[in-house]
This record gives structure tokens, C-alpha cells and sequence, in this order.
């Protein structure tokens, strides 16, 4: 048996999957970045093989994406986020005609033909509304673990406008929103609101089929509160696939999996 | 003979504005959008009825539309960081609850750079999008009147009488013409008289009320309405006996206000502590007094707009507002829309402090409320005011 | 190709001391040097008056002490250009030209009568309508931008000065046009990024050493075979001035080769000449006023759209990549016509949206251009 690893070294975290021949996913984790992106893949690499209890010499192929992917000094490839989450989403279903990446840093929008080609991408511009960050940021203020936003969200009761859509100005109105009394939950709602605004916006740029489905991935798809909100927003219930944090890395192992079968012997 | 109210004057221009545009549009009238200093006496006087999207743009601001507009306009994909007047214009296509239910179709678009360099592009693309034809008039910024600038000036009013004419088949009514340069004339001086009600203390007008007396020189200038209009509110404003109030702070506010605020300057100020003017309004102050002739009249007064005009020029009359108006302090509205309103704030400020006159800047937006921070902007004009206090 | 030449074309563009020294040494052959920005300054003008021309292009000194800053909705070069100008990087200059055009140098300008004050800035108030006697009120501005070039000098104003310059510059613009033709069918003949350094350099360097420079390429171009053609995807580069050489010398290194552009400093530069026959004023109207299109000149949208797909047709790119500077107002209204102008031809556009006075393209435009290429690399498939 032959394996092929993916890395999605992000912002964030590194996300590892392990995929065998029928394009299975046999193994994956998730560490947080540390400063040295090398270093780190390599030792969580062997961590992740070790734990399999899986010989690295039937590891065929080693393919990295995301941020720090040309830091991945062991790996025999590299592509973008964005053609590794085409090949993810078109692998879910290839019904899939766009796909919703939040991230840390920034945030893509990915459209689909229906052979599973990118056609179009969009990515949020230099501020960081509409990212994870800002989440991150602001849920901080909220003195609220992010893990925690998506069911606090679930039970607002209100509707909140939060204006700003730039992190520094909607920092500064959640902290009016607090002095105000305002409910957590009713916050959080807002800011997910604003988030999928962002979106949005992203989605239109995008020249978006209304044909088929949307598929939400990264780490904030977890977020139940944002799925909710970003449905709505779009009219349509997204799709979230099982682990949407292990996408991109999903998508790269499955690139090189086609690259390979598709190679002389 | 009993005289309408400015009140009343002021909702009847309002109505029929808006219902003129529709029913001019149902009765094959032409209509042109046109940009706020554009010369309108001519276009009126060819019969063609004139709207403002910026003018549009402002009642959809103050409707607290503006940021779902700003959003939907990103369905065309616009950037966030355009003039946002034009950014709800082109979000007015993918927005149903429009006020007034929108704007008719137009069926000409006159576009000048008096103003900035905005207009253009944002017209120039409705040109583009709706298949409008579109005309725009070059007003060089230049200090001095030549000749030749003059002239170029005159040539392009003249092809614009040419270009209506082709439009609409409508020959120019010179009579018409000069009651429009006219009415303008006498509206500008009268806004000039009402803001100058404000020299004294207490202020006839609060610089909020003066923002919402804006509409008919913006809109309807030239008009004989908007000449009643202004005559009724001076009528009904006359100057009181001086009565100055102890340690007020007089305070100028420069630039654009923020229109989707309910009182169109953020909070946080009262009567010891109160805005007297905005410069702003007076932007439409325009200079018809070059002879006789309406072509020269108007050569003259679209060109020295205040935007268009050299930077000394607009420090020497800010400076002489400060003076007439007796300013303690000035706050400048940085505004993220309008690059060329910009350019005088660092330099004002360094008048300003020469004479120990205290100024702040306050960044937002005209129109855009997302890009106005409550927060920040209260906490800077408190301390502003405790540095006021503390000098 | 000689490494040399290239090597000193990009360090004019990209080191403002070197760009410096350089300049310095040309004080004594000319009468002065002045600085201009934009393509609508009649450069034979100035030339003519016996000084040098050079355009303002960007500080991309990002270690340098940025004393002063505009207001954020200036555009990005603006703000670089503004921050170089206080820290006195344009000491060298005699004196400064501002266009009439986008509300940034508006600004720019003046900020810069109030704050930087020295070297002193002059506006050409150039038309930016093509109808109601342009030509005449052109000629008169010319005039009077002459007078007060010569009053300067010292010269005198004559017809048949500009008339000799005029056909030098002309001689110069074909030798680019030249260039860019090689490359057509030669790409490997020099690089995207070195060919843009070429061209920039040439709107600062000494005209007359330019023009051997160009002769000596363009002759080297013609004798060499064409070579194999590398794997890379063509590029059409799009968009206001790209001073950023190492910015395009990433987007190729990415895998891709710059074929073709319809930029500031490129063949928006070079595609016109200045008629000789006839009215000097009148043919310098044509050349820099009514022959647009321009984002801030007022010209017919449709003929617009037309002249743009026709200059796409020639190279044929598999893509185009559309570089802003952020906050640049006419160039966001110039790719949303661009955009739409290049659908009906299924021509994949990426905008790039770029802080000026930043050297490197940072992870996140890498990212969107390998993207981008992955994506037209999978098109292809």
C-alpha cells in the first residue's frame, strides 16, 4: 500500500492528511504553526506516520499548500489553496459550483465549472474584515473563546447593526456594545452578520452559477452561527463537508494522487 | 398678500422634485442627471429637467440606506473604497426599497470637474452601462482668468447648448436664461445673507438647520421657488439682539458633513460648545457677477468653485470665515470620499495654529457610515473640548 | 543580451540614489531638469526649452523616513511620492510638472505647494475634453508653460526647436515599438520585467545615451534567432504606471512571461507619435490629448472598449493581469471597463491591488498570481 501526505500549512495551523490509492483519507492532524514552519511540518509529519504505524518509505508522495507552503522544504510539490480546494470540493460532489474558504489571513471565494475547473476567484482585500482573524479579534474583546461563538450566536434574541465593516472601528463599537449592556450572544450574532457581508461581497465578484452548491470550508465552518448566517445571506443552505478544516490539505494529496496515475510508469 | 413659510416652500420643492422627475419622465420630457456644478440655467433653459444623483445619494444617506446600498453596490463589483455617493448610485441597480423609488431613467448626463475628477468616472461608466449619452465640461483649476481659459470655458457651454439641442431638438430660450441667471444670482447672495445672521451671538441658525436648508441651491438654484425660498427664511430669521453668551466656543466645521447622522455632525456639542457654521454649505456661494452676459456669468461662476479653486485662495477664505464668524475652534472632516477636499486640511491647520486658533481632525465619511466610528470620534472632540476649556 | 545595460536601466528605476547620482550629472548638459508626471506633458516641450525631461516615478524605499504622510484615499504612489518629497529626495529637481488629471496629484500638488514647497511645481492645465476648442486652448497652455520654461532658461521659443526634438522622440518611440516587436516573436529575446525596466528607464536617462541604448537592443534583437519558447503562460500587464521591476520580475519567476502591456510606462508610452507636418500645437493636442483612451481623459467608452480589444488581439495573452495602486480612483473605473470589455473574448483578467512603496509582492498577490496561472494552466488542459 502507497500513501500520499498533504500539507495545508496556513496561517493559523498546519492541517496534515494522509490519503491511500483510492483517494481515502487514512490519517490527519491539526498543530498550530509555531515559528518554524519546516521544522514543524517535519516533526508533526513524523508524528502523524508514527502514530499510523505507517513506514515513511510507503509514502509516495508529499504535496504542501497554503501559506508556508514553499517553507515545506521536503515536499515534491506545491500548488495554491485555491486549485486544492477546486479538486476537494469537486471530489465532495461534483455538483459543487463555488467555494467558501474563511481563513486566517484572508478569505476566497472559488467558482467551479462543471467539470470541477476553477473559472473564477475572488480574495478578500487588504483589510481583514471578513477573515478569521477578525473573528479571532473580536471575539478576544468579547472575552469569548472562538469555539464557543458559533452556539452563543444560536441563542441571540436581537438584532444588532454593527456598522463598521474594518476590525479596528468594530472593536471599538463591541466595546460600546458592552459598555451598552448589549447580550454576548446578540454581539456575536452581529458579527457573524457582518462577516457574511463581507462574503458576500466576494461571492458577487466571483461571476457565481446559481446552478449547484456551495461548499463551505476552513476551520470557521465549524461555526454554526456563521453557517446559519452565511445561508442566509446567499439564499441557500452551504454545504459543510465532514472536517472543512482538512480541505486544502485534502484537495493538494488529491492532486498528486491524479498527477501520479496520470504519469508513465 | 399673506407669505408661504420656508417650511412650506422648502416641502413643495422637495415633492415636486421628486414627482416632476416621474412625471416629466411619463410625459417624454428629457431629463439629464447632472453633477452639482454643473451649469443648469442652460439645460433649463432648453427645457430639459435636471436631477442629482449626489444629491440622490445624500436622502438615501440620510435615509440610513447608505450601507446596505454601499454593499449591494458590490454586486457590480465596486470596491469599497470609492467616492460613496457614487458607490450607492451604482448600488441603487441590485436595491429595491429605494426612497422615492428611485430616480427615472435620464436621458442625457452632464458631468463637470469643478468639483473633482470623481463625476467623471462615475458618469462616464452610467454612460457606458445604461447607453446614455454623456457630456462633460473642463473647468481648469487655474488662478487667473486668461483669455484663452475664458474662452475655452465659453466654447464648451456653447457645445453644450449644441449637444441638448441634439438631444432633445429644444432651441435655447434666452429670456428663460437670464431669469435662471438671475434667480441664481439673487439665491446665492441671499444664502450668503442668512449664513452672515450667524456672525452674532446667539447663532439665527444652527449650522444643522443651514445643512437642511441646502437642498434648493443644490438642486433647484435658478429657480424662482428656491429665490422665495431663501427670501422666506431670511424673512423669518431676523437678526436678534446681541446677546453674548459667556465662554461659548464658537466652532467652524470644515468640510462635508456626515449625512447619515440624525443631526448631520456627530453629538457632543451644546450651547457653550456649538458649531456656528460649516463651510461647506457656503461651497454654494457661487460668484455670478461677471457682466451682464449669462455665458460670462456663468464662465465665472462654475469655474471658481470652491474645490477648483487654488489653495491660498481657499486658506484666505476659510482664515477670513474664522475671522467674520468669530471661531474659536475648527474641526476638519477628513473625509475618505473626496481626495481633492482633502488637500487644504494639513495646511489650514497650520494657519490656524499660527494664530493659536485649536483645530482637530475627524475622519469619517460624508456618507458612508461604516466608516464612521462612534467611539473615536466622540472620545476626540471631548478632548478637543477639554483643550478648548483648557486654553 | 547585454547584462550591463540592463543592469543600469534597473538600477535608474529602482535606486532612487543611483537615479540620483545620475541625474546629477546631466545638470551640466542641460539647462535644468525637470520632473513631470503622467503622459499628458508634452515631454518635446520641455526638451525643447533645453531641459531635461524625466518622469516621477516611485521612491520604492520603504526604508526611508516617511515624514509625512497624505490622508489614506490618496492613492498608494501618490503617498510614496509625497513621503520621498519631504524627505527632499526631489532636491535635484529644478522644477516639478503636475498634469490635470486624477484627484490624487491634485492633491499631491497641492501638499506640495504648501508643504514641500522646493523643487516648485507648475500644473500644465491640459484639456480633458476632446470637444470645445481643445486644440486652441492646448496651444495656449503650451504657450504659456513655455514662457515660463524659458523664462527659467533664459532660451528663446521658437517653432523649429521643438520640431527637431519632436522627430527625435518620434525616432525613440519606434525603436520601443521596434523592441516590443522583437519580443513578439522572440520572447526569450529578453525579459518581461527587463524590457519594463528598459522602457522605464528610458522617461529618465539622458535621451541621447537612450537612444543608442535602444538602437544597440534592437539591433542585438534583430540578429538573435528566435528561441525556444519557454513553458510559461503570456501575460498582458494592465494598468497605471509599474515601476516595480523585482514585483514583475516575481510574477515571472511564478511561471509566467510579461508579452505585452497596456501600462503607463509601457505602450501607452510609445504606441503614438507626434505628427511633424502641420500645426506644432495642434499635433501635440492629437498626440497627448485626443488620441486617448485614457482612465481621465474624456473619451467615447465603445471606441474605447474597441481600441483596447484590438491591442488584446495582436499579442493574444492567455490571461491578463491588471496591477492598481490601492486607492487609484480612474483605475478601478478602468478595470471595470477592461473586464468587460475582454469577456466576450474569454480572456481571464486578475486584478492586483498593490501598495506602491512596497518592494516585494507579499504571500497573499503571490498567492493570487500562482493561483491564477493554475488556473489558466488547467484551462488549457
Amino acid at each position: 500500500m502507497t500513501y500520499i501526505l498533504g500539507i495545508d500549512a496556513g496561517s493559523s495551523y498546519i492541517k496534515f492528511v494522509l490519503i491511500d490509492e483510492t483517494g481515502g483519507i487514512i490519517g490527519k492532524s491539526i498543530v498550530p504553526r509555531g515559528a518554524e514552519i519546516d521544522a514543524s511540518c517535519r516533526k508533526n509529519y513524523e508524528i502523524l506516520s508514527e502514530t499510523l504505524e505507517i513506514d515513511q518509505k510507503q509514502i509516495d508522495g508529499i504535496i504542501a499548500t497554503g501559506y508556508g507552503r514553499k517553507q515545506v522544504s521536503f515536499a515534491d510539490e506545491v500548488i495554491t489553496e485555491i486549485t486544492a480546494l477546486a479538486i476537494a470540493g469537486y471530489s465532495i460532489t461534483p455538483n459543487i459550483r463555488m467555494i467558501i474558504d474563511i481563513g486566517g489571513q484572508d478569505s476566497k471565494v472559488v467558482s467551479l465549472n462543471e467539470s470541477g475547473k476553477v473559472i473564477d476567484f475572488v480574495m478578500n482585500q487588504k483589510c481583514s474584515a471578513g477573515t478569521g482573524k477578525f473573528l479571532e479579534v473580536t471575539s478576544a474583546s468579547l472575552g469569548v473563546k472562538v469555539e464557543d461563538l458559533g452556539p452563543l450566536s444560536l441563542n441571540a434574541d436581537k438584532d444588532l447593526s454593527l456598522s463598521s465593516t474594518c476590525t479596528v472601528f468594530a472593536e471599538s463599537e463591541i466595546i460600546s456594545f458592552v459598555a451598552a449592556g448589549q447580550k454576548k450572544e446578540n454581539i456575536i450574532k452581529a458579527l457573524h452578520n457582518t462577516i457574511s457581508s463581507q462574503i458576500l461581497g466576494l461571492y458577487y465578484q466571483a461571476n457565481a452559477d446559481d446552478q449547484g452548491e456551495i461548499l463551505f470550508a476552513g476551520g470557521v465552518a465549524l461555526n454554526d452561527g456563521m453557517v446559519t448566517q452565511l445561508s442566509s445571506k446567499l439564499n441557500q443552505r452551504v454545504r459543510v463537508p465532514e472536517n472543512p478544516q482538512f480541505i486544502c490539505a485534502l484537495g493538494a494529496a488529491l492532486f498528486l494522487k491524479n498527477k501520479q496515475m496520470k504519469k508513465p510508469v | 398678500m399673506k407669505l408661504e413659510s420656508s417650511k412650506t416652500i422648502l416641502t413643495k420643492l422637495f415633492t415636486e422634485y421628486y414627482l416632476t422627475g416621474t412625471q416629466a419622465k411619463k410625459e417624454g420630457k428629457p431629463i439629464a442627471f447632472i453633477t452639482a456644478f454643473a451649469p443648469v440655467e442652460i439645460l433649463r433653459a432648453m427645457g430639459v429637467f435636471c436631477m442629482y444623483p449626489e444629491s440622490y445619494a445624500v436622502v438615501c444617506a440620510a435615509s440610513k440606506k447608505a450601507s446596505e446600498m454601499i454593499h449591494a453596490s458590490r454586486m457590480s463589483s465596486f470596491t469599497q473604497d470609492l467616492c460613496s455617493y457614487s458607490l450607492i448610485d451604482f448600488g441603487t441597480e441590485h436595491y429595491e426599497r429605494l426612497p422615492y423609488g428611485g430616480l427615472p431613467d435620464p436621458d442625457m448626463l452632464i458631468a463637470t470637474n469643478n468639483q473633482c475628477g470623481t463625476t467623471l468616472l462615475w458618469f462616464k461608466l452610467l454612460s457606458k452601462k445604461k447607453n446614455i449619452p454623456l457630456f462633460i465640461i473642463d473647468y481648469p483649476a487655474a488662478a487667473d482668468d486668461r483669455p484663452a481659459l475664458r474662452q475655452y470655458i465659453r466654447r464648451q457651454h456653447e457645445s453644450l447648448v449644441e449637444f441638448v439641442q441634439q438631444q432633445t431638438s429644444n432651441p435655447i430660450d434666452d429670456q428663460i436664461l437670464s431669469e435662471q441667471i438671475a434667480n441664481s444670482k439673487k439665491t446665492c447672495q441671499t444664502w450668503k445673507n442668512i449664513h452672515e445672521l450667524n456672525k452674532q451671538s446667539p447663532i439665527r441658525l444652527s449650522a444643522n438647520k443651514l445643512i437642511n436648508a441646502l437642498f434648493p441651491i443644490v438642486a433647484a438654484k435658478g429657480t424662482k421657488s428656491a429665490c422665495d425660498y431663501y427670501e422666506a427664511l431670511l424673512h423669518e430669521n431676523q437678526p436678534s439682539p446681541e446677546n453674548e453668551s459667556k465662554g461659548a466656543t464658537r466652532l467652524l466645521w470644515h468640510g462635508y458633513p456626515m449625512w447619515f447622522l440624525a443631526k448631520k455632525f456627530p453629538g457632543c456639542f451644546d450651547t457653550d460648545f456649538q458649531i456656528v457654521l460649516d463651510d461647506y454649505t457656503l461651497w454654494w456661494d457661487l460668484d455670478y457677477s461677471s457682466g451682464a452676459d449669462p455665458m460670462e456669468a456663468m464662465t465665472k461662476a462654475y469655474s471658481s468653485t470652491y474645490l477648483n479653486w487654488p489653495l491660498n485662495q481657499k486658506l484666505d477664505w476659510v482664515e477670513s470665515l474664522v475671522d467674520e464668524y468669530a471661531i474659536g475652534g475648527v474641526i476638519c472632516h477628513a473625509n475618505r470620499s473626496c481626495r481633492r477636499a482633502l488637500a487644504d486640511i494639513v495646511p489650514l491647520r497650520k494657519r490656524l495654529s499660527k494664530r493659536n486658533i485649536p483645530s482637530i481632525i475627524v475622519e469619517s465619511d460624508m456618507a458612508n457610515p461604516d466608516f464612521y466610528s462612534k467611539e473615536q470620534v466622540r472620545l476626540r472632540i471631548e478632548s478637543f473640548r477639554e483643550t478648548l476649556r483648557a486654553s | 543580451m547585454n547584462e550591463q545595460i540592463i543592469e543600469h536601466c534597473r538600477k535608474l528605476v529602482s535606486d532612487s540614489d543611483y537615479r540620483k547620482t545620475y541625474l546629477l550629472g546631466l545638470k551640466d548638459k542641460y539647462r535644468g531638469l525637470t520632473g513631470y508626471f503622467s503622459n499628458y506633458i508634452p515631454e518635446e516641450i520641455i526638451a525643447a526649452a533645453g531641459f531635461h525631461p524625466l518622469r516621477i516615478i516611485g521612491s520604492l524605499n520603504t526604508s526611508g523616513p516617511h515624514l509625512q504622510t497624505l490622508f489614506n484615499p490618496a492613492c498608494s504612489f501618490v503617498q510614496d511620492v509625497y513621503a520621498a518629497a519631504c524627505s527632499g529626495e526631489f532636491s535635484y529637481l529644478d522644477h516639478i510638472i503636475f498634469p490635470n488629471s486624477c484627484d490624487s496629484l491634485k492633491l499631491l500638488y497641492q501638499m506640495w505647494e504648501s508643504e514641500v514647497k522646493e523643487p516648485s511645481a507648475y500644473t500644465l492645465l491640459h484639456p480633458i475634453n476632446t470637444d470645445g476648442g481643445s486644440i486652441e486652448y492646448f496651444a495656449a497652455q503650451i504657450k504659456v508653460f513655455a514662457e515660463e520654461l524659458h523664462r527659467n532658461s533664459g532660451a528663446d521659443f521658437s517653432q523649429e526647436e521643438p520640431a527637431n526634438v519632436i522627430d527625435k522622440y518620434n525616432r525613440m518611440r519606434g525603436l520601443l515599438r521596434q523592441l516590443y516587436d522583437i519580443r513578439k516573436s522572440n520572447k526569450a529575446f529578453l525579459a518581461g520585467s527587463d524590457t519594463i525596466a528598459l522602457m522605464t528607464a528610458g522617461l529618465i536617462m539622458d535621451r541621447d545615451e537612450y537612444h543608442q541604448i535602444l538602437e544597440q537592443v534592437v539591433q542585438e534583437g534583430r540578429k538573435q534567432k528566435p528561441q525556444q519558447d519557454k513553458l510559461s503562460k503570456n501575460i498582458m500587464l494592465i494598468g497605471p504606471l509599474m515601476d516595480n521591476i523585482h514585483f514583475l520580475e516575481q510574477i515571472e519567476e511564478s511561471g509566467a512571461t510579461i508579452v505585452d502591456d497596456d501600462i503607463t510606462n509601457g505602450t501607452r508610452y510609445f504606441d503614438r507619435d507626434v505628427q511633424t507636418q502641420g500645426d506644432l500645437y495642434e499635433n501635440l493636442d492629437r498626440r497627448y490629448i485626443l488620441s486617448g483612451p485614457s482612465p481621465t481623459l474624456y473619451t467615447d467608452p465603445e471606441t474605447d472598449a474597441r481600441l483596447f480589444q484590438e491591442k488584446v488581439a495582436g499579442p493574444n495573452p492567455d490571461g491578463i493581469i491588471f496591477i492598481n495602486q490601492k486607492f487609484c480612483e480612474p483605475h478601478v473605473h478602468n478595470y471595470l471597463a477592461k473586464a468587460e470589455a475582454l469577456k466576450p473574448m474569454g480572456i481571464p483578467i486578475l486584478m492586483l491591488e498593490v501598495e506602491h512603496n512596497r518592494c516585494e509582492a507579499n504571500e497573499r498577490e503571490l498567492l493570487r498570481i500562482e493561483s491564477f496561472l493554475e488556473m489558466l494552466a488547467v484551462a488549457e488542459k
